[in-house]
């Protein structure tokens, strides 16, 4: 027990790294997204085609490799971001693209005659996204949508690659000096467990909140 | 009749050799794994083809033809080195190991093989003749405010976090999975220098743009490690150590590796 | 570098790219295949369970979905490994961390697909004379199994990516060999291109996979009652 009091600060310092990336990753995330989504569904034959080129990209391969790409490929190509920057620019494109896979499958579901209808009342396309479509895309994608939320909180994880000590880092570090591998990863797993938790409750909350009854 | 007794007998066989050779029960030789750093550089690295590769790679080659046993060559994330021996994953480190009082409690070493300082490494700048020159000195790469990097689980790790930062120089310490990617990240510039064990810096920079502003006399001595209580292995790897040293094969590989030490 | 002389290392660090790719392909198998064997039986006890058994399938399922895959792999490789008298190699600890997270997954999955069956396909094989079990094996189970396959395709390439954590415990996969041949070679950007081209290889090859499979085993009417809707 007195093991888990001395490690906590250490723990602590670690989750606020963690706090942090999801922080900022969890929006970006989901602003590319949407962005991605109604490039697929409502841009002409460029935008859909970058969209899902995009898409392939983020959810073929391993968030591991983007982020070392980010972190160490793209210097060679004249950007340079810094540990914290690089993570963050991970974080969301990867999450952008589960996001938007979800998104435009909300998109897909809305009626066609809503669009055509929004058009035939003099709207213009962006603003019958705006008003029309994009709310009710955001509601029908939240369980997708949060399900995302909580797999980044998860593969967040994945931050010390690029030198950042965060909730599992610092963990590591415990483990490698006290050999006490066991205690160190359940608690560092319970605490995970905890904002998962967390997260599910108020995204629940959220999807409540919003719901809108017939849709 | 007959024929289908032999048929089951020879059934048999085959399943009872294929079992052997899986358990190793055909082999003669006892087989050892070493764990190596896979990117550390002249000692223990993993080349382009994906094999191992480094001085103490040959010295283990050689001594396992010497001593009458196989040894398989595995590289393994550095920092998990020693608890991956005791797990029984691997059952010898030959990496250039620095022999610490800390590590002792945990493993044990053979004798003494080769001994290190720490080098600080900076990356070039061009002064005012357009001559490419290091950024900084010892003194000024390891100051206050500097960036800092090192390979995590290694000496270099310990000794910047002991000798400095708790002593109350704020540097920023920051931990990358291998030395190369320090000296990456150095000349990308997102550290300021990096500190590591002099032949492993000398490799790094070879043809690039930074250079070592000094050395840290830590008077680091590397072993082999095994795990605590057993000496048969650390016997058979004191005895091969010993006939290599004596051997011509030291000399052509230090000349090979470690020309300049 | 030129042009030729990275397409000449791209090709000299194929081989080993692709025995890397080898270990990724076995390590998928197993972690994907334990997933399969563990997820239809935990999720029937989601479903059909009793409090107790929904109990303790919430509580693996909180435990293996809360947990991030790193800790996992750590926690059974070292946890495990530390207990003496216990010795499990790095490959099967990765396959039991993933494996048993997929278990976790695919077990929602297949709770989603047995639920999109209906409740009275199963009425209607009890009305038949057939007994619960005979009507989840012959009725149920076959529809469900359907149902899930987009879900286990997604499943697939979520695991795939996994494996290229492996390396924390001391299996070089694909992932792996690539970053000793980056770093070697300090060829960055043309070494890890090549190796994401794999991997999008690999995931899209199993993907289409199972697309085949699903339309291999189309039955025309399936899925009619879901389809409409709620009754």
């Amino acid at each position: 027990m007195s093991f888990l009091i001395e490690i906590i600060p250490r723990l602590l310092q670690g989750m606020y790294i963690t706090l942090q990336l999801i922080v900022f990753s969890m929006p970006i995330g989901l602003a590319i997204g949407v962005a991605v989504a109604l490039g697929r569904v409502y841009g002409g034959v460029v935008l859909s085609s970058l969209a899902w080129g995009y898409q392939l990209l983020f959810r073929g391969t391993p968030l591991l490799l983007q982020l070392f790409v980010i972190y160490y490929g793209l210097p060679h190509c004249g950007l340079v971001l810094s540990p914290f920057a690089s993570a963050i620019t991970a974080f969301s494109l990867c999450s952008g693209a589960y996001h938007s896979e979800y998104l435009r499958g909300a998109v897909l579901s809305i009626q066609g005659g809503q669009m055509e209808a929004a058009r035939a009342l003099g709207m213009g396309k962006i603003q019958a996204i705006r008003s029309i479509i994009l709310p009710q895309m955001l509601r029908r994608a939240l369980p997708g949508c949060s399900n995302e939320i909580v797999y980044l909180i998860k593969y967040s994880s994945l931050a010390y690659i690029v030198t950042l000590v965060d909730l599992t880092g610092q963990g590591r570090l415990i483990a490698y000096e006290t050999f006490r591998f066991f205690e160190v990863f359940l608690i560092v797993g319970l605490i995970y467990l905890g904002m998962v938790t967390i997260a599910n409750r108020f995204l629940h909350a959220v999807e409540k909140k919003v719901h809108i009854p017939g849709l | 009749m007959f024929s289908r007794v032999s048929m089951q007998f020879a059934v048999v066989l085959c399943l009872v050799s294929l079992l052997a050779s899986l358990s190793g029960v055909a082999a003669d030789k006892p087989v050892y794994v070493d764990g190596i750093d896979a990117a550390f550089p002249p000692f223990s690295y993993i080349d382009e083809s994906g094999d191992p590769a480094g001085f103490d790679v040959e010295v283990i080659q050689w001594i396992a033809g010497e001593m009458g046993f196989d040894v398989e060559i595995v590289p393994v994330d550095w920092d998990a080195i020693i608890p991956t021996l005791k797990v029984g994953t691997i059952d010898m480190i030959a990496s250039g190991m620095t022999i610490t009082s800390e590590r002792l409690k945990q493993v044990d070493f053979t004798d003494p093989y080769w001994a290190i300082d720490l080098a600080v490494v900076t990356r070039n700048v061009a002064d005012d003749q357009g001559e490419s020159v290091p950024q900084f000195n010892i003194f000024s790469a390891i100051a206050a405010g500097q960036t800092v990097g090192v390979q995590r689980g290694t000496t270099s790790q310990t000794w910047l976090q002991e000798n400095l930062i708790d002593k109350g120089v704020a540097l920023d310490l920051k931990l990358y999975d291998s030395f190369l990617l320090v000296v990456e990240d150095l000349l990308i510039g997102r550290v300021d220098a990096a500190v590591m064990d002099e032949p492993t810096a000398r490799s790094a920079i070879a043809g690039r743009d930074a250079a070592i502003v000094g050395t840290i006399n830590t008077g680091e001595i590397y072993g082999y490690a095994v795990r605590k209580g057993d000496s048969t292995l650390l016997a058979l790897l004191n005895e091969g150590l010993k006939r290599i040293k004596a051997s011509d094969e030291w000399d052509r590989l230090v000349e090979k590796w470690l020309i300049g030490s | 570098m030129t042009f030729s002389e990275t397409l000449t290392l791209i090709g000299r660090s194929l081989p080993t790219l692709l025995q890397g790719a080898g270990i990724t392909m076995a390590l998928i198998s197993a972690c994907l295949g334990l997933g399969i064997l563990g997820g239809i039986p935990l999720a029937f006890v989601h479903v059909y369970g009793a409090r107790w058994g929904k109990l303790v399938a919430d509580i693996y399922d909180r435990v293996f979905r809360g947990f991030p895959a790193l800790v996992l792999l750590f926690l059974f490789y070292f946890g495990l490994g530390s207990i003496k008298g216990f010795s499990i190699s790095p490959f099967i600890a990765v396959v039991l961390a993933l494996g048993l997270r997929s278990v976790a997954y695919q077990a929602q999955i297949y709770r989603g697909g047995l639920l999109a069956v209906g409740e009275d396909q199963m009425d209607a094989a009890r009305s038949l004379g057939m007994t619960k079990l005979q009507a989840i094996w012959f009725v149920i189970l076959p529809q469900a199994l359907y149902f899930s396959l987009p879900g286990i395709a997604n499943e697939y390439s979520i695991v795939l990516k996994d494996t290229a954590l492996a390396f924390a415990v001391g299996v070089v996969e694909l992932f792996t060999r690539g970053k000793f041949i980056a770093v070697h070679t300090r060829a960055t950007l043309s070494i890890y291109l090549t190796v994401a081209v794999i991997y999008l290889f690999l995931t899209y090859i199993g993907i289409f996979g199972f697309w085949v499979v699903e339309r291999l085993a189309y039955i025309p009417g399936l899925g009619g009652r879901a389809k409409e809707g709620k009754r």
